[in-house]
């Protein structure tokens, strides 16, 4: 018991008991089932399942982008369950940095104006954005693309951008989507290793992925299996 | 007349008809409005002269062959009032003196339009133009507008009592008015009729558009919406883009306009132009917008991100 409320005091992510379901037609499909799940700051977490398992389902609750049907859900010291659609937007904007496995970029905007987007959110100008941007933009090697529109660079170079604009709010957590999805063999490894990276300097990394390879590079994976979700110590050859 | 209706201010009678008129610059003969007026005629109808004198009292009784221009019919025939001046038309053949020129007026008086028409003595018309076939219109104005109807049956009793068995058509400025204003009346309906189908219809079409936008960006607006963009700044983004088509599509309109209004002008129809009604359209294609707009953009505002955001 006494361990339990340390983790939940010492997690950034703390899932209790949640619970998710939908209704198709006469049918309740229950896609999450008490889940309990607590990732600590600084942490980086692989979910690792099958498609179909209830791995995007359960990111798209602890990216507040969807809402659970029962349990409670504790984001850096918010409860979640309990805050109203303006301050879920907010929470979006400044404790969760989205990394999608299609990229998800503004098709029109080009690379800085994508980046900046969070920044501008949260009322600052364009010239305020761009100064504050330019030590992630540097970092992850855009500095040359900042004025390419996203149809003119390669999946590596999307996923990087899309980094960038999940980092440049300095979120409390980064939520990765399938990262690697959607990149070759090469491009993907690069995106690991920035991770990595990432995760050195200090940045909590929650990652859903159907691959045992790419989970393997996380340092904790937990699985997640018809709706219910297992620590993995020691993982078994094959996911799912 | 004036003597049996006392209540009248002023009497005064003419005809009008249409009759060749030769002389001056025309090349051949043009057909004019001849008016038979007298002396009293000018006064009533406030007819001013640009130069020379209005038909006078003796040249009625002597059925004198002179005549007064009105202001265009001087222009067409001499070029200038002060060309006309002093000279001679034929009309019907005979020669007519021109003893004035009347100041352009842009009004119809009794029916006839000064700036087209041809004054004569209503004596001398009589004699040369139109015999003993005229109709001539009497014009009774009355000294205060209350007594009009009672002027009116004045001179009808008067007309009835003189004229036993001629036949008269009466009418008095009010019922025109009436007439005039009902007519008004009814275009001012047609009009707010025209513009209210012109905004549901135009504000229809921009709110399709406006869905096919959202239809199409809900991906981008699940973007947004990932990454913290309330529902106010989507509703406001959406609005902002109807009202700035609409803006776009007032100002085509008031270009189109300004393009159609010389054509209309030449089809003979009176246009005016003006800034304030430019502006007024404009505010009008703006609010059209917007207020179209608004629901197809409160749609948007309402999107569920993760729902938006599997959007293709």
């Amino acid at each position: 018991m006494e361990t339990v409320e340390r983790e939940e005091r010492d997690g950034i992510i703390t899932l209790r008991d949640v619970n998710k379901s939908y209704k198709m037609g006469e049918n309740v499909l229950h896609v999450l089932k008490d889940i309990s799940l607590t990732v600590k700051k600084g942490e980086y977490l692989a979910v690792l399942g099958p498609s179909g398992s209830g791995k995007s389902t359960l990111m798209n609750i602890i990216g507040c982008m969807d809402v659970m049907d029962s349990g409670a859900y504790c984001l850096d010291g918010v409860e979640i369950e309990k805050a109203k659609e303006k301050e879920l937007t907010g929470i979006r904007n400044q404790k969760i940095g989205f990394i999608f496995q299609k990229y998800h970029l503004i098709p029109t905007y080009n690379v800085l104006q994508n980046i900046v987007m969070p920044l501008l959110m949260r009322g600052m100008t364009l010239k305020e954005a761009r100064e504050a941007s330019m030590d992630t933009i540097t970092m992850l090697g855009l500095a040359e693309r900042m004025e390419h529109k996203p149809n003119e660079l390669s999946g590596g170079q999307q996923q990087r951008v899309a980094i960038a604009r999940a980092l440049v709010g300095q979120p409390a957590i980064l939520l990765a989507d399938e990262p690697t999805g959607a990149l070759d063999q090469e491009s993907g490894k690069e995106v690991l290793k920035l991770f990595q990276r990432l995760n050195d300097m200090g940045n909590t990394i929650v990652m859903i992925t159907h691959d045992l390879g790419v989970a393997r590079h996380a340092g904790r994976v937990v699985r997640i299996v018809d709706g219910e979700l297992y620590e993995n110590e020691s993982l078994p050859d094959a996911a799912g | 007349m004036e003597k049996a209706v006392p209540v009248s201010h002023a009497v005064c009678i003419s005809y009008s008809t249409r009759s060749s008129v030769e002389g001056g610059e025309l090349d051949e003969a043009q057909t004019y409005t001849i008016a038979g007026v007298r002396e009293e005629y000018a006064q009533m109808s406030n007819l001013s002269l640009a130069v020379g004198e209005f038909i006078a009292e003796s040249e009625d009784e002597n059925k004198d062959k002179v005549c007064v221009l009105g202001g265009s019919v001087a222009e067409e025939i001499f070029g200038s009032a002060i060309d006309a001046y002093g000279s001679v038309i034929y009309i019907d053949s005979r020669s007519y003196v021109v003893n004035g020129v009347l100041s352009p007026m842009g009004t119809v008086a009794s029916g006839i339009s000064p700036d087209d028409s041809i004054f004569i003595p209503y004596a001398t018309g009589v004699k040369y133009l139109v015999g003993s076939s005229v109709s001539p219109t009497i014009t009774v104005i009355a000294e205060d507008v209350d007594n009009v109807e009672q002027v009116s049956e004045d001179v009808a009793e008067v007309l009835a009592q003189t004229y036993p068995n001629a036949e008269f058509t009466y009418e008095d400025a009010g019922s025109k008015m009436e007439a005039a204003s009902a007519s008004n009346e009814i275009l001012t309906m047609l009009l707010i009729a025209m513009a209210a189908i012109v905004f549901v219809v135009g504000g229809i079409g921009i709110m399709n558009v406006l869905f096919v936008s959202v239809k199409e960006r809900t991906n981008e607006i699940g973007i947004l919406k990932a990454i913290g963009c309330s529902k106010k700044n989507i509703l406001f983004e959406f609005l902002l883009e109807a009202a700035a088509i609409s803006l776009i599509g007032g100002i085509l309109g008031v270009a189109a306009s300004l393009c159609a209004a010389p054509v209309v002008e030449y089809l003979g129809v009176r246009v005016e132009l003006s800034a304030a009604a430019f502006l007024i359209a404009l505010l009008f294609a703006v609010i059209t917008g917007t207020i179209f707009g608004f629901y197809p953009a409160y749609k948007a505002s309402r999107l569920v991100p993760v729902e938006a955001l599997g959007a293709e």
